[in-house]
C-alpha cells in the first residue's frame, strides 16, 4: 500500500522540524512531499514502506550515507513511524531542483554536453560508491537527475531501489530489477556476482539510450521475457552517432556493457578515469 | 609476449644451450622429469647461464603415483587432507624446494579441475591460505589454473573462475588447460576461444598469465596479452593431459621421428616430405624466415637433398624452440587490433600455403594445423567483440607488462 499522501497536519506532528509540506508525487510504495527545513532549505520528505526488512533498509541508508559526492542528494535524517501510523520508513534529503532524464529523453531534449556530463557524474557516483561496496542495482533514467541550475547530473534512490517502486520494477526470483537496464547475474539471482559492474551495464544502456534515442533491449518487445531474453542473448549495438572529440565514447559504452560481467571493465573507478579523459576531450 | 622452456624428456642439454644462446630465459622445471638431485643442477646451471627457473609442481592430482613424482619430498603422502597437516607439510617443503633452486616465484600447486564447482574454487582457496600463512609475499605467488577440457568450454564455468581469481592476492596465474581429445591442435573454438577470455581475463586482473603446455597454435595467445607460452620437445609437453603424471610411461620414446617446423607455416613436416618439396620445386616455401634467428635446419636447404642433411632430432628440437621464441616474442604488436590482425593474417597465409602444398602431396600429417585453423580464428574474432573495448583501453598494461 502506499504511504500516502497524507495531510499538512499528520505530516506538521510527525516532522515538526519541518515545514510548508507539498505534496509531490506518489507511485508504488513511495511518496515525496517537497518541504523547508529550520534553516528555510528546500528538502525533499520521502517516506516509504519497505516491506518487511526495515533494518536491513536503515542498514543501507546509513552505508549510503558515507557516499561523500555531490552528485548524490545527501541524506539529512531518517527514521520509522509508529506501527500506529503504519510503521513507514521515512527520509529527510537534499532538494534538487531538476529534471529526470527520462523525461529529457522523452522531449528529445538531450544533448551531446549532457551526456558526457552525465557520464561524468554519475561514473564518479559509482567510483564513490564502489569504494564503499555500494551497489546501486537500479540506475536508469527515471533515477537520473538533471540539475535546473547547471546541468550536472545526480543519481537518486541509492540504497532504496531495491524496496521501493515496485510499478517500475519485476519482481522476479532474483530480487528486484529493471527490464532493459539489469543485466544477467541480476535477475539470474547470482547474489556473489553482484558488484559494481551492474551498475556499470545500466548507466552504460542509459547512456547508450541517450545517444541513440532508443533502448534496444526493449524497443518493440512484447513482453518482459522478451526483454530479458535479449539481454542475455543480444549484444547492445556499438553506438553509431560519434558524439565526443576522442571518439572513445562508444568504446566506453561496449566495455560497460558486455553481456558477461567478466567481459565489462573491471570497474567503476576505471571507468570514470576512462570517462574523464573523454569529457577532457570534450563534445565532437 | 615471451617463450618459456617448458622442461621435459630430452630437455636437459637444450635448456643449457638454449638458455646460453639467449643469455637469459626461463625453463619450467619438472619433478616427474627430474630428480632432487637433477633439479638443483640444472637449476644451478641455468642461474649460471643468466636465466631463471619456476618449479611447476605438478599435483595436480595427489593421488597419483609416477614413480619419479612422488620420489619428491614434497609429494603428499596421504592424498592431501585438505586445509591440514599434509597441505601445510607440502607447502613448507615446496617453498624449501624453491628457495633452494632460486626459482622467481613460487607457482602454488593446483588441483586438476573436472569442472569448476566450489569444492575445487575452495581447494585453491585453502592452498593459497596455507601459502600465505606460511609468509609467502603475495608478488612472489603463482597459483596453478589446471582444468579440463570440459570445463574450458563451459562459459559459466570460466566465468566463475574468473570472478574467483578476482580474489586470488597473487601476482600471476600459471594455467593448464587440458586439450580436447588430447588432440595436438585444438580444433574446438569454444574451448579457444574461452582460453583466450580465461588468459585476458587474468591479464585485465593485473595478474601475469603463464600459459603452460604450449604449442604453436598458441601464439594466438598474445592478442589476449599472455605473459608468457611454455614449450618444450616432445608432443606431450606441447599439450596437456594430466594422465602423463601419473604413469611411468615416457612413450615419446618409442614414437621418435625428425619433425621440421615451418613457422609460417604453422605446420611441421617429417624430412622426407622436404625431399617432395625439394623434386616439385616448393623446398624454399618451406623454408623459416632468418628473422628468426634459427640456423638449425638450414643444412635441409643446403644440402643436395633433405633427407640426406644431418638433420637430427636435437636440431629439430632447438629449431622449433628458438622459432618458437621468436614468434612469440614478435606476435605482440602495438595495439590490440593490430595484434589480431596479425594473428589472423599469419592463419590465413598458413592455411592458404598449407593448401596449395597439399594439392602437391606435401602435408604435415597430423603435425599439419589446416584443420585447427578455423577456430582460431573464430577465437580470436571472438576475442574482439566480447573484450576489445576493454583490450584496446588497457592494450599498454597488458601486452607489454614485463613477467
Amino acid at each position: 500500500m502506499p504511504p500516502g499522501p497524507h495531510d499538512d497536519a499528520f505530516l506538521g506532528s510527525r516532522f515538526s522540524q519541518l515545514a510548508n509540506f507539498q505534496f509531490i508525487a506518489t507511485g508504488g510504495q513511495k511518496s515525496v512531499y517537497r518541504a523547508r527545513n529550520q534553516n528555510n532549505e528546500s528538502i525533499a520528505l520521502k517516506i516509504f514502506n519497505p516491506g518487511a526488512d526495515a533494518a536491513r533498509f536503515q542498514r543501507e541508508i546509513d552505508a549510503v550515507r558515507g557516499i561523500q559526492n555531490d552528485r548524490v542528494p545527501r541524506i539529512y535524517d531518517f527514521g520509522v513511524l509508529s506501527p500506529a501510523d503504519g510503521g513507514f520508513l521515512w527520509l529527510v534529503e537534499e532538494w534538487i531542483d531538476g529534471e529526470s532524464l527520462r523525461s529529457k529523453i522523452e522531449a528529445h531534449s538531450v544533448t551531446d554536453s549532457l551526456i558526457l556530463q552525465m557520464g561524468l557524474d554519475l561514473l564518479s557516483v559509482l567510483a564513490d560508491a564502489e569504494a564503499l561496496n555500494i551497489v546501486h542495482r537500479d540506475v536508469k533514467p527515471e533515477n537520473i537527475l538533471v540539475k535546473n541550475v547547471d546541468q550536472t547530473c545526480a543519481l537518486t534512490d541509492f540504497g532504496i531501489s531495491r524496496h521501493l517502486d515496485l510499478s517500475t520494477l519485476t519482481q522476479g526470483p532474483g530480487g528486484l530489477y529493471t527490464c532493459g537496464y539489469s543485466p544477467p547475474e541480476q535477475f539470474r539471482n547470482m547474489t556473489a556476482s553482484i558488484d559494481a559492474r551492474v551498475d556499470l551495464f545500466a548507466l552504460g544502456v542509459t547512456l547508450y539510450e541517450c545517444v541513440e534515442g532508443v533502448n534496444p533491449f526493449r524497443d518493440g518487445a512484447a513482453s518482459a521475457p522478451e526483454i530479458l531474453l535479449r539481454v542475455e542473448n543480444t549484444r547492445l549495438p556499438t553506438i553509431v552517432r560519434q558524439i565526443d572529440a576522442s571518439g572513445e565514447f562508444s568504446q566506453l559504452v561496449e566495455a560497460m556493457t558486455r553481456t558477461r560481467r567478466t567481459h565489462r571493465i573491471g570497474s567503476a573507478s576505471a571507468a570514470y578515469v576512462w570517462m574523464q579523459e573523454i569529457a577532457a576531450a570534450g563534445p565532437r | 609476449m615471451e617463450l618459456f622452456l617448458q622442461f621435459g624428456y630430452g630437455m636437459m642439454e637444450h635448456c643449457r644451450f638454449l638458455i646460453g644462446q639467449w643469455d637469459g630465459g626461463v625453463v619450467v622445471l619438472s619433478p616427474r622429469d627430474l630428480s632432487a638431485g637433477q633439479l638443483q643442477r640444472l637449476a644451478d646451471q641455468v642461474h649460471g647461464l643468466n636465466g631463471t627457473v619456476l618449479l611447476d609442481p605438478q599435483i595436480y592430482r595427489p593421488t597419483f603415483s609416477h614413480g619419479r613424482l612422488i620420489k619428491h619430498t614434497f609429494w603428499p603422502t596421504t592424498g592431501f587432507a585438505f586445509g591440514g597437516a599434509e597441505l601445510s607439510r607440502c607447502l613448507t617443503e615446496l617453498i624449501t624446494l624453491n628457495e633452494q633452486l632460486n626459482t622467481g616465484s613460487i607457482v602454488l600447486p593446483g588441483l586438476y579441475a573436472e569442472r569448476i564447482d566450489d569444492d575445487w574454487l575452495q581447494n585453491q582457496l585453502l592452498i593459497l591460505e596455507e601459502a600465505q600463512r606460511q609468509d609467502v609475499a603475495p608478488e612472489m605467488m603463482f597459483h596453478t589454473v589446471a582444468i579440463s577440457s570440459d570445463a574450458l568450454r563451459n562459459d559459466v564455468q570460466v566465468e566463475v573462475l574468473l570472478d574467483a581469481i578476482r580474489g586470488w592476492d597473487v601476482d600471476g596465474i600459471y594455467l593448464v588447460c587440458q586439450h580436447p581429445n588430447s588432440d595436438y591442435y585444438v580444433s574446438d573454438p569454444g574451448w579457444l576461444a574461452n582460453c583466450l577470455d580465461l588468459i585476458a581475463g587474468i591479464r585485465l586482473d593485473h595478474k601475469s598469465c603463464v600459459v603452460g603446455y604450449a604449442n604453436h597454435q598458441m601464439l594466438i595467445a598474445s592478442a589476449a596479452g599472455a605473459s608468457a607460452i611454455c614449450s618444450g620437445t616432445w608432443m606431450n609437453v606441447r599439450s596437456f593431459g594430466v594422465e602423463k603424471f601419473d604413469t611411468n610411461n615416457d612413450e615419446e620414446v618409442k614414437q621418435r621421428a625428425t619433425w621440421y617446423y615451418a613457422p609460417h607455416l604453422l605446420a611441421e613436416f617429417k624430412v622426407q616430405y622436404l625431399d617432395l618439396a625439394k623434386k616439385v620445386g616448393e623446398l624454399a616455401t618451406l623454408k623459416s624466415s632468418p628473422a628468426l634467428l634459427s640456423p638449425y635446419a638450414d643444412e635441409l636447404f643446403s644440402a643436395p637433398q633433405p633427407t640426406l642433411a644431418a638433420f637430427t632430432e636435437q636440431q629439430a628440437f632447438r629449431h622449433y624452440l628458438q622459432s618458437l621464441r621468436a614468434q612469440a616474442q614478435a606476435a605482440v604488436q602495438d595495439t590490440f587490433d593490430a595484434t589480431v590482425d596479425s594473428q589472423l593474417q599469419q592463419l590465413d597465409t598458413a592455411r592458404n600455403e598449407l593448401l596449395r602444398l597439399r594439392r602437391l602431396g606435401i602435408v604435415g600429417q597430423q603435425r599439419d594445423m589446416s584443420d585447427a585453423i578455423d577456430a582460431s580464428r573464430g577465437a580470436l574474432e571472438s576475442l574482439r567483440v566480447t573484450r576489445g573495448a576493454v583490450l584496446r583501453r588497457m592494450w599498454r598494461n597488458v601486452a607489454f607488462d614485463v613477467v
